[in-house]
């Protein structure tokens, strides 16, 4: 993967969130990708966290975003629904990859 | 619209806000959903995070608008003086330790010494109160804390002629307000006040309402208010007591208020007031009799000055209207005189010296914390210079020069500033829990935060100035010199010579305020191990106080009489317990007590008799008296119980009579009349300072009770070792024996501690103080000699490669913090000298100037001197010639 400069990586909260949307096929937002995250791992990330995070990868070019509908429930208020682009899934894969092949590696002996 | 959704509003980027108010809302309606607590307030504490975040990582992205020049780059500033400070942890530590101790601590003291002594008094405009009293002329002293109290008709001739108060209102110490029902008898503290005293102070009720000047006359004046602590306490604070009705000894009273919290006066009692009841001017009292004995100063008057009038306008119209009345009355006025002070100091009067004393100590720390900051920041920038000279060789601007040392200095004392917080808060749990109980508005010590912002000012602007030095002198040097001869860069002597003189100030100062410490403390110490003359240990008391108001000569006789077996009995019953050693009865003043009677003496071998020296403390006591408190008998013998009504007179003295009145020869089988009788003295016993440590010797005579009947008294009893549980089982058996009766009990132990109450506080302060200076100095001195040895390290090298030992190079470092110190002992001794007057009058049986004093704090402050100076010594010892003359 020489391919990537230090821009393509990616951070743990980063995949966290890049994973959840994935798993959330139909209704990636905020507050469920915060619940996703919550409920699989037991993780209680911070809202501003989860927002930033969906900001920067938005702007990276990782994730896609719209407006849903207004609902009642929200007081008459939009989603902002997210769902991860080929580039997202790259970055991911190419994460994952890295960590994988380092953690592989053997530690050389040293001569006694 | 609330806070939180108007932030989201406010600050989170358009494309994210609908959908964040939305997420919010969802999230709400979901924890209420769950029966969950979801306001506003959770609205706020849920969207601060995203507004944080959101808002943050827009800043970062758009352009940034440029600060205005003379500020850009503080930033950064701050950054590098953090990784500075961080670089350099000995420096740092040290700063802020002074910082902690030389703001934090002085806060804590002056914070309790003001609660204590300096608040303003708990009333509403309390700047516009005076006294108004009567003052003797014949006494030596005329300041406002001896503002006197005043008789009865001249308070109404002020009332009625008087232009210069709104108002003006008086109140005398009420007797017999002896509560009987329920649980114990109690002697309540009660006050018979003008209604007009209301006006003055302007008290409102909590309860119920004030009574007026229509129930100021005989018959009428059966209502009170209580107080609101007796109101809870007695009361178990009953909504309807208003109306209720209080019977006590001198009668029963219809309440018709509850007075508010804290309420006491006057001013300068201590325990809050139980009862006001109207005030009456007693018959005898309203007109003035030629007969000059019949003069009664009662009342406590206290008037609030119309506006625009001051103080000395009204002295001068209340002298002027006394003038008047002196020429009616010349009798009434030939030895007494007006006077009117502001109200707060005639009660802070007394602690006024003392009070300045210790703000004096105050300052002393701060000005140490002040000169060891100077001289931490000089010292550094010395060590910054070539930094410095760098810095201006690259181009930067004095500006920002001088900034970045204004930020590091601000950082530092910002530090400080909270250790200091800190600090202070925990010195006044301290003092607070320590000081006993009796000290005056305790509970309202906190601490003083615009203390600590004056000491904050003063150690930034001292960190400014120092800091700043350096960095200005860069105008003038030739930097491509100063680059190359970087090495001795800085090493200015007339830098160094500053440096110096500011620690000879600290050691001086130090010196001060440990001569003044040595002195408190060693005052203490010989109190508490002064001979009392008696043994204290393993005594309780139970005073009781059968104080019957208005009853017939026949009926004081009978209760006398009654009171008189009932004491017996029980003394009787006490001596037969296993735990008890001895027991007896005195009256007249139990020791320790602070009260005392006195009685005239008549010696028949020195006829001369004068009023003020011929007097005696008379005290009845029963037979086994001397026993139980343990006072020695030197010739004779103690009151036996054969010395009884029918039995010829007997008295027994102390050896200050036979001192005072028989020129040191035996007056065992002499007579002297006192009372009215003439009575044999039986036997000498040893002197006792029964008024506490601190008051002289008096001449005491003791009768036996039997032959000089008393109403009340104190039983003393004697256990054979521990006084636990004693106390509690004196008192329920004197209550079961004499029910109705008031009774306080204590132990003498307490009693004395009680009476040395004051000075162990003081010396706790100045005590303190004392330490905390030599602390700072001791730092300081560390401090300085630390940096000399750094910086002369490239020196100290040269003289070792040319074969100078490292004995020899201690002795270079302590030779130089030896004359430092000498030089700031010489002046703080001298200075201590020069003071002592200020500090005699607080001291006991050690004078101002005591040599023993002085030295042990010389040999104390030089010794921690060197402690300090020893560890730069050794560093310098160790330094390595090949490195330091390498290093450059």
């Amino acid at each position: 993967m020489s391919s990537f400069s230090d821009k393509g990586l990616l951070g743990e909260l980063e995949q966290l969130v890049l994973l959840a949307v994935i798993n959330l096929p139909h209704d990636a937002y905020a507050v469920s990708i915060r619940d996703e995250i919550e409920s699989r791992t037991g993780i209680a990330l911070g809202r501003g966290s989860v927002y930033v995070t969906l900001d920067r990868l938005d702007r990276k070019g990782y994730v896609r975003s719209w407006m849903g509908e207004p609902t009642a429930e929200r007081g008459g208020k939009a989603k902002r629904c997210f769902r991860v682009t080929p580039a997202g899934q790259r970055a991911l894969h190419g994460a994952r990859a890295a960590i994988e092949r380092m953690r592989q590696a053997r530690p050389v002996r040293s001569e006694r | 619209m609330t806070a939180g959704r108007w932030l989201v509003a406010r600050l989170v980027p358009a494309e994210w806000r609908e959908s964040v108010l939305g997420d919010l809302e969802e999230e709400q309606r979901r924890r209420h959903a769950q029966g969950r607590r979801a306001g506003s307030i959770w609205f706020l504490i849920a969207a601060l995070p995203i507004v944080l975040a959101l808002g943050r990582s827009r800043w970062r992205r758009t352009e940034r608008p440029r600060l205005s020049a003379p500020f850009s780059g503080v930033l950064l500033d701050i950054r590098i003086s953090m990784r500075a400070l961080r670089s350099s942890p000995g420096f740092t530590l040290v700063a802020v330790v002074v910082l902690t101790l030389g703001l934090g601590i002085t806060t804590a003291i002056f914070s309790v010494v003001d609660a204590v002594l300096l608040r303003r008094l708990p009333f509403e405009d309390a700047d516009t109160l005076v006294a108004v009293g009567e003052i003797s002329t014949t006494r030596p002293v005329s300041a406002p804390a001896y503002v006197g109290s005043v008789a009865a008709p001249n308070y109404q001739d002020w009332l009625r002629q008087q232009t210069v108060f709104e108002s003006m209102g008086a109140a005398v110490i009420a007797r017999g307000f002896v509560v009987r029902d329920g649980a114990e008898p109690e002697d309540l503290n009660a006050i018979r006040a003008t209604a007009s005293l209301f006006d003055v102070l302007r008290i409102r009720p909590a309860l119920g309402g004030l009574f007026t000047a229509a129930e100021e006359v005989s018959g009428r004046d059966a209502v009170v208010l209580i107080g609101h602590h007796l109101w809870e306490r007695r009361f178990a604070a009953d909504p309807g007591i208003v109306g209720k009705t209080l019977t006590v000894d001198s009668g029963t009273f219809r309440i018709i208020g509850v007075l508010p919290p804290g309420f006491t006066y006057p001013a300068q009692l201590t325990r809050p007031i139980d009862v006001v009841a109207p005030y009456v001017v007693p018959e005898r009292e309203r007109v003035r009799n030629r007969n000059v004995t019949g003069r009664n100063y009662t009342l406590r008057a206290v008037a609030r000055l119309k506006p625009g009038v001051s103080v000395e306008q009204a002295r001068a119209e209340i002298a002027r209207i006394t003038a008047g009345l002196a020429r009616e009355f010349p009798d009434w006025f030939e030895d007494q005189a007006s006077a009117v002070y502001a109200w707060h100091d005639t009660v802070v009067g007394r602690s006024r010296g003392w009070m300045q004393l210790l703000l004096g100590a105050i300052g002393c720390i701060l000005l140490i914390a002040c000169a060891n900051i100077a001289n931490l920041m000089l010292a550094r920038g010395t060590g910054r210079s070539r930094e410095l000279f760098v810095r201006a060789a690259l181009g930067a601007s004095r500006w920002r020069l001088a900034r970045s040392i204004v930020v590091e200095s601000l950082l530092l004392t910002g530090l400080g500033l909270v250790a200091a917080v800190l600090a202070a808060s925990w010195g006044v749990g301290v003092l607070r829990a320590s000081m006993p109980g009796n000290i005056p508005r305790l509970a309202t010590v906190n601490l003083d935060l615009r203390v600590l912002l004056v000491a904050a000012a003063a150690a930034i602007v001292t960190g400014l100035i120092c800091g700043l030095a350096p960095a200005l002198q860069l105008s003038r040097p030739d930097v491509a010199r100063e680059l190359r001869d970087g090495a001795r860069a800085g090493h200015s002597r007339r830098r160094e010579r500053l440096r110096s003189a500011l620690v000879v100030v600290e050691v001086a100062l130090a010196t001060l305020l440990l001569v003044g410490a040595g002195l408190f403390t060693d005052s203490f110490r010989r109190l508490v191990s002064m001979e009392l003359g008696l043994d204290p240990r393993h005594v309780v008391t139970a005073s009781i106080n059968p104080r019957l108001a208005a009853v017939s000569d026949a009926a004081f006789d009978a209760a006398r009489r009654e009171t008189t077996i009932v004491v017996d009995r029980l003394l009787e019953e006490w001596r037969a317990r296993p735990e008890v050693e001895a027991v007896a009865a005195v009256s007249g003043g139990s020791p320790l007590s602070g009260n005392w009677r006195t009685n005239s003496i008549t010696v028949p071998a020195k006829p001369e008799f004068t009023a003020e020296i011929d007097q005696v403390q008379i005290r009845q006591v029963t037979p086994g008296y001397l026993d139980v408190v343990r006072v020695p008998l030197r010739r004779g013998r103690y009151i036996r119980a054969d010395d009884t009504a029918g039995a010829p007179l007997v008295v027994v003295v102390n050896e200050e009579v036979v001192r005072r009145f028989f020129d040191g020869r035996d007056p065992v089988g002499t007579f002297v009349r006192i009372d009215d009788a003439d009575r044999t003295i039986v036997g000498v016993v040893g002197n006792v300072r029964l008024r506490g440590p601190e008051v002289a010797v008096s001449p005491e005579a003791y009768l036996p009770m039997a032959q000089f009947p008393s109403i009340g008294g104190t039983l003393l009893v004697r256990a054979k070792e521990d006084v636990s549980g004693v106390e509690a089982m004196l008192r329920a058996s004197v209550l079961r024996a004499l029910p109705g009766v008031p009774v306080v009990s204590t132990t003498l132990e307490q009693s004395l501690r009680t009476m040395t109450a004051s000075r162990r506080f003081n010396m706790l302060l100045v005590g303190l103080v004392g330490v905390v200076a030599v602390l700072i100095a001791v730092i300081g001195i560390y401090g300085v000699m630390a940096y000399a040895v750094l910086q002369r390290t490239r020196e100290i090298g040269v003289r070792m490669a040319l074969g100078a030992k490292p004995l020899g190079v201690v002795a270079l470092v302590l030779g130089r913090a030896s004359w430092l110190m000498a030089i700031g002992l010489a002046c703080g001794l001298a200075g201590a000298w020069a003071l002592a007057g200020s500090v005699e009058a607080f001291l006991f049986g050690v004078t101002a100037r005591d040599p023993s004093v002085f030295g042990a704090v010389s040999v104390a402050l030089f010794a921690a001197g060197l402690v300090a100076a020893a560890v730069p010594a050794r560093r310098a010892a160790r330094v390595d010639p090949i490195r330091a003359l390498r290093a450059e």
